[in-house]
């Protein structure tokens, strides 16, 4: 490694056997980059969870455009839209198809346990196409008897004993807002940070289980566009169209887009978890710059004689780098395998699809290295400014 | 006789600022010629090593003048010293070795700041150098490992490695016992005599004093006097030959 290194950087690779010679501090070292970079791991994972389950309802849907109300910041708190807009949109030629969607949120108490759901309800047309997922698109026409539901089985504590149930009987019938509802299928969608898990039913259940909302106002309605159209230009020249200012049209991308931003921009989970990664880097920076400047300071009578001997200034700097560098990658690769099995143990605690995407690595290892060339710029301040014969 | 390589005028130097500024030099005036070695001596705080560290590069020059190999270093360019210094070999009270390279690895970072071009048999001429002061079987031992006088000739080493024009010492055999101390000033005076490379030491070890073609005495951050040394205790009476073509002790 020592002559690969001579090769590669055309003279001795001092940082490097430097932090391989005091093994008690660069295990410390590498310990406290280790620390920073799970620190780092975990909130982006957690951040990206939240931008993730915010819009898998969002996705879920098979629709090239939506309509919501003009108010729209988010799915949770979303305001019906008059049924009007519906028809208006029909007259573009491009929209082929629109279908009403209707959302609310129920709490259901497990009579055995005492724990309390809560639930996103999707009402919708059991007759038309609105869900992406073929398991659940399949399982609509159960709904067209009265009361139905089918059941997300990734919702946050689901019971194992309604699985159970619709497995052997294929029916469970539960309790909410004062009613008989029965269970009659699952599907996979998973919990948010603010929903438990969510609860598919037919618009007339809908309606029954939510007295106070109206079947001419929909809280979103989803258009299917003629192939080969431009899903956002659509969406201008529908909103255009409506007079009243009352409703807004988004291509699906642009749906998702402003429900993310909403999220990382106007709650303060967003916030959090950026503050979180902005911690974990000075954290890191702090760490690293700690053991930079030590290590500097207890070579300075070396890197002293160095300089007498007539080496640069960026020469130190090329020696702090490498051990930065250094540091880096060696508390990369134990903090990311840490930070695997505690996206696991996480995922399986909160119900949040916490994953790692190829990129989140890359990126943290390039904070992590400009982190620690950073601390080391600013460890050899003081060694550039020095006479040698100051520094013995 | 050889040309001059250090004219020192005039200097005079304190530390601190102000109303505490102690002056320890005082109009100092001194040439240095190529293959001479001078030997400084003085008592503890007559400013010495303040005077070799200005002459050498190693502090800035406040006041007077020093012609070093034809290069004032009065207002000097970072650049211009640090051009400067790769033309002197350094050999310091502590040994200041780098604790974690080998004695070979830390002799080498004599020879690799004088560039890629140097460094290309870098191996052959490391060890050369190292055999010139006995420590030939000692390449791969990292100082931790070397006793004190060891330690010492390594940094020896380092400093001829790079077949300096002069060479600066303090102290060089303060750390060495009587047989590697021979050895170190006979090696320093084959520099001179054969490479007309000049030597300045530092000491209060009158063992060097055979060694040496002058003894400038220091009191007190003024020259006191100077003396030619009559009984020169001439280097082993070697054939001829350059460092580069290995003058090796057997």
């Amino acid at each position: 490694m020592t002559a690969l290194l001579t090769r590669l950087l055309g003279r001795l690779p001092v940082g490097w056997l430097q932090l391989l010679h005091n093994r008690t501090r660069l295990v410390a070292a590498v310990g406290g980059v280790t620390f920073a970079n799970v620190l780092i791991f975990m909130q982006l994972g957690f951040m990206n969870a939240l931008f993730e389950t915010s819009v898998i309802l969002h996705r879920s849907f098979v629709a090239d455009a939506v309509l919501v109300s003009a108010d729209f910041r988010s799915l949770r708190e979303a305001n019906p839209l008059p049924r009007a807009r519906l028809y208006q949109a029909l007259r573009d030629p491009a929209v082929l198809r629109a279908t009403p969607v209707y959302l609310g949120t129920l709490y259901w108490t497990d009579p055995e346990t005492g724990d309390t759901t809560n639930f996103r309800v999707v009402g919708v047309d059991p007759e038309r196409e609105v869900f992406a997922l073929p398991t659940l698109q399949a399982q609509l026409g159960v709904l067209r008897a009265g009361d139905s539901a089918l059941v997300d089985r990734r919702a946050r504590d689901f019971p194992p004993r309604i699985s159970r149930a619709l497995a052997s009987d294929g029916a469970f019938t539960i309790e909410v807002n004062g009613r008989e509802l029965t269970l009659r299928g699952e599907f996979v969608h998973g919990a948010a940070f603010d929903i438990d898990g969510a609860l598919v039913v037919s618009d007339q259940t809908f309606l029954r289980l939510f007295p106070r909302r109206i079947p001419g106002a929909p809280t979103a309605v989803l258009l299917g566009l003629a192939p080969g159209s431009d899903p956002a230009a659509v969406a201008r020249r529908i909103e255009a169209a409506f007079p009243e200012r009352d409703a807004r049209a988004f291509s699906k991308a642009e749906w998702v887009a402003a429900e993310q931003s909403y999220q990382a921009r106007q709650t303060p989970i967003g916030f959090v978890f950026g503050f979180g990664v902005a911690m974990g880097v000075v954290v890191g920076l702090v760490i690293v710059y700690q053991v930079l400047a030590t290590d500097v300071q207890d070579h300075l009578a070396e890197y002293a004689t160095f300089k007498a001997i007539g080496y640069r200034p960026r020469y130190f700097l090329g020696v702090v780098f490498e051990e930065a560098l250094g540091l880096a990658c060696f508390g990369f690769v134990p903090g990311l395998l840490l930070s695997l099995v505690l996206y696991r143990v996480a995922a399986k605690a909160t119900a949040l699809p916490i994953s790692m995407p190829w990129t989140r690595p890359v990126f943290v290892l390039a904070l992590t290295a400009s982190m620690c060339a950073i601390s080391g710029a600013i460890a050899t301040r003081r060694l550039n400014a020095a006479d040698p014969a100051e520094l013995f | 006789m050889a040309a001059p390589t250090v004219r020192v005028r005039g200097v005079s130097h304190a530390f601190g600022a102000g109303s505490t500024a102690v002056e320890v030099l005082h109009g100092i005036d001194l040439e240095l010629r190529g293959g001479e070695v001078v030997v400084l001596m003085g008592p503890s705080g007559s400013g010495k090593t303040t005077l070799l560290t200005l002459i050498g590069c190693l502090r800035t020059l406040q006041q007077g003048s020093v012609e070093l190999l034809g290069e004032e270093l009065l207002g000097a360019e970072a650049e211009t010293l640090i051009r400067l210094r790769r033309r002197l070999g350094f050999i310091f009270q502590a040994h200041n070795l780098h604790g974690s390279l080998t004695a070979i690895q830390n002799v080498r970072m004599g020879l690799e700041v004088q560039g890629p071009e140097a460094c290309r048999d870098w191996r052959a001429r490391c060890t050369r150098a190292l055999e010139l002061v006995g420590l030939g079987h000692r390449l791969d031992f990292l100082p931790e490992e070397l006793s004190g006088g060891q330690k010492q000739r390594v940094a020896v080493a380092r400093a001829v490695v790079g077949d300096p024009d002069l060479v600066f010492a303090d102290e060089p055999t303060a750390a060495l016992d009587k047989d590697s101390g021979t050895q170190v000033m006979q090696l320093l005076r084959r520099l001179a005599d054969r490479r007309g490379v000049t030597v300045l030491i530092v000491t209060h070890d009158r063992r060097i004093l055979p060694y040496a073609d002058r003894i400038v005495r220091l009191e007190d951050g003024r020259l006191v006097g100077e003396q030619p040394v009559q009984a020169r205790a001439l280097a082993d009476a070697e054939p001829p030959g350059t460092l580069a073509e290995g003058e090796v002790e057997r």
